[in-house]
């Protein structure tokens, strides 16, 4: 860096710092914040209604809103195409399910933002950042992020995909194996996209990316409850994967509703669920929830009330928790060799903080709950 | 949302709230303006909470919505917007004083064309690398090379920052 350009930053640095804005406006924000998601929503709707309007006008395109059958598992043939030379520019893929057309077309609701990324499918499916085509070389990216509707069925999967990726092979439930192209929907200064609609989540058993030349890696989904998540990529050939187990690892009352958290543990991760409608999945088998750490707080939630619950994951060093409030129910689990600690508040009482300690009162480890 | 994920948001903006109207009052030099910038690109990350909370780094997400919303803004009042170098704000102070300074240095910047100024801002008080900046502002490396480049020797020839190299 220049001299001039050391000083620039630094006079920049100290205009700007010296500057100090007003309070901040939250009432203000929420409102506008919640005129955008109404704004947002009908968009969404509009966008809708004209995929039905366009359907309806063309009988070729008009029975794929026919009642879908019933599928059975293992029972189905799906296919699926890239765009072709005439087709719409906007077009991701499009297939059939059995006798039964699907397409996945994209959208920028905002045309003057790269904020939002939402596919017609089946149902609506947005992403958030269209990101540029070169950011995965700045940003560490999985070889394809995907989003779903969560319980849909048939389930539209779209992705977008890293860079290197040249196509994306998918083996289904059935013994098919599918070739997915990625496709610059939103120009090739974006990310490009893949998308299939098969009939429920778990068809999908495994996902692998190719470069122009060899595997670049494999993911088995996590495909539960309606949902599609791809959490770990494995390398060409790397083994053992853990056996699917899934483990009860936390459970209490808060504020008088239930709640119990299990941990879904496979060549995906492991996929934690049982709070609400959440489901969070890291890269790691069950001990690794810990994150080379002393201790980690593996799911918290905010009960009504000012409660709070959760539960924290801790090494044999740690001796016991310390929590911002002293009204709180603490329980210890040993699940499949692992310490959990599971906490619930009391009314009023949420816990903010926690920390880890040793028997000799060293603090090993603290963090947020929010 | 619900009270833990309002709670979660209340922090989020709190604790973002003057980084934002400072990134803002950089690229446009008007209090006003950029407060209205930092609102808008936090109402945006209320709108989409659920994306924002689980996103790599929540702050390079707000950098963008901020920096398409000053964009969008300045597209829509290109014929009315005066992108002078004058500040609407007293520049009476003592020259020596720091308020003068920082009155100087931003009405330099606030001289530049939009792009030039959204690339010093990255540049040198977000400290974004050229291919963040790139990736913030969605156009090449290559395009922000050349855009700083530009934006230095316009700063060095400026009457805002004449002695500027001579510090």
């Amino acid at each position: 860096m220049s001299d001039s350009e050391a000083q620039l930053r630094a006079r920049l640095a100290a205009a700007l710092d010296e500057f100090s804005p007003g309070p901040l406006p939250l009432d203000s924000v929420v409102r506008q914040g919640k005129t955008v998601q109404v704004r947002r929503r009908v968009s969404a709707v509009v966008a809708v209604l004209l995929v039905v309007a366009v359907a309806l006008s063309a009988p070729a395109l008009a029975h794929r809103f026919g009642r879908q059958a019933p599928v059975t598992p293992g029972r189905y043939h799906v296919t699926v195409s890239p765009p072709g030379p005439h087709s719409p520019r906007d077009l991701v893929a499009r297939g059939r399910i059995d006798d039964k057309p699907w397409s996945v077309i994209g959208w920028l609701p905002n045309p003057e933002s790269t904020i939002d990324a939402c596919f017609q499918a089946s149902k609506v499916v947005c992403h958030g950042v269209v990101y540029p085509a070169d950011y995965d070389r700045i940003a560490s990216f999985p070889l394809l992020q995907v989003a779903t509707e969560i319980g849909a069925r048939p389930i539209a999967v779209i992705g977008y995909v890293h860079s290197d990726v040249r196509f994306v092979r998918l083996k289904l439930s059935n013994g098919q194996t599918l070739t997915l192209r990625p496709v610059a929907v939103f120009g090739k200064r974006f990310m490009r996209y893949v998308a299939i609609e098969v009939p429920f989540a778990a068809a999908i058993t495994q996902v692998q990316a190719y470069s122009a030349t060899r595997l670049l890696g494999y993911a088995v989904p996590f495909a539960s409850g309606g949902s599609f998540q791809l959490v770990r990529w494995l390398k060409p050939g790397q083994a053992p994967l853990p056996r699917p187990a899934v483990y009860q690892i936390g459970s209490g009352i808060a504020a008088g509703r239930p709640w119990s958290l299990r941990a879904h543990v496979g060549p995906w991760g492991t996929c934690l669920t049982g709070i609400g409608d959440l489901i969070t999945c890291h890269p790691t088998s069950l001990a690794g929830l810990r994150d080379g750490k002393p201790a980690a707080l593996v799911e918290a939630a905010a009960g009504p009330h000012d409660t709070s619950f959760g539960v924290l994951v801790a090494s044999a060093g740690v001796s016991y928790f310390r929590l911002s409030t002293t009204e709180v129910t603490l329980t210890t689990d040993i699940v499949n060799g692992v310490r959990f600690v599971n906490f619930t508040s009391t009314r009023g009482n949420a816990v903010t903080r926690w920390a880890a300690y040793s028997a000799r009162g060293q603090r090993l480890a603290s963090g947020s709950v929010r | 949302m619900n009270d833990g994920a309002a709670a979660e948001f209340s922090d989020f903006a709190h604790s973002r709230w003057r980084r934002l109207v400072r990134l803002g009052y950089g690229l446009t030099g008007d209090r006003g303006l950029a407060e209205d910038l930092a609102q808008t690109a936090l109402a945006n990350a209320y709108a989409s909470w659920s994306r924002v909370r689980k996103a790599d780094d929540p702050d390079a997400y707000l950098n963008r919505i901020l920096l398409n919303s000053h964009r969008s803004r300045f597209r829509k009042r290109r014929v009315t917007e005066d992108l002078g170098a004058s500040l609407p704000e007293p520049t009476t102070e003592d020259p020596a004083s720091a308020q003068s300074d920082r009155v100087t240095v931003i009405a330099a910047v606030a001289a530049l064309p939009p792009k030039q100024r959204e690339v010093v801002v990255c540049r040198f008080w977000l400290d974004l690398t050229e291919a963040q900046t790139a990736a913030a502002l969605g156009c090449s490396v290559g395009n922000v090379k050349s855009q700083t480049s530009r934006a230095l020797a316009k700063l060095r020839d400026s009457a805002e920052l004449a002695d500027w190299g001579a510090r």
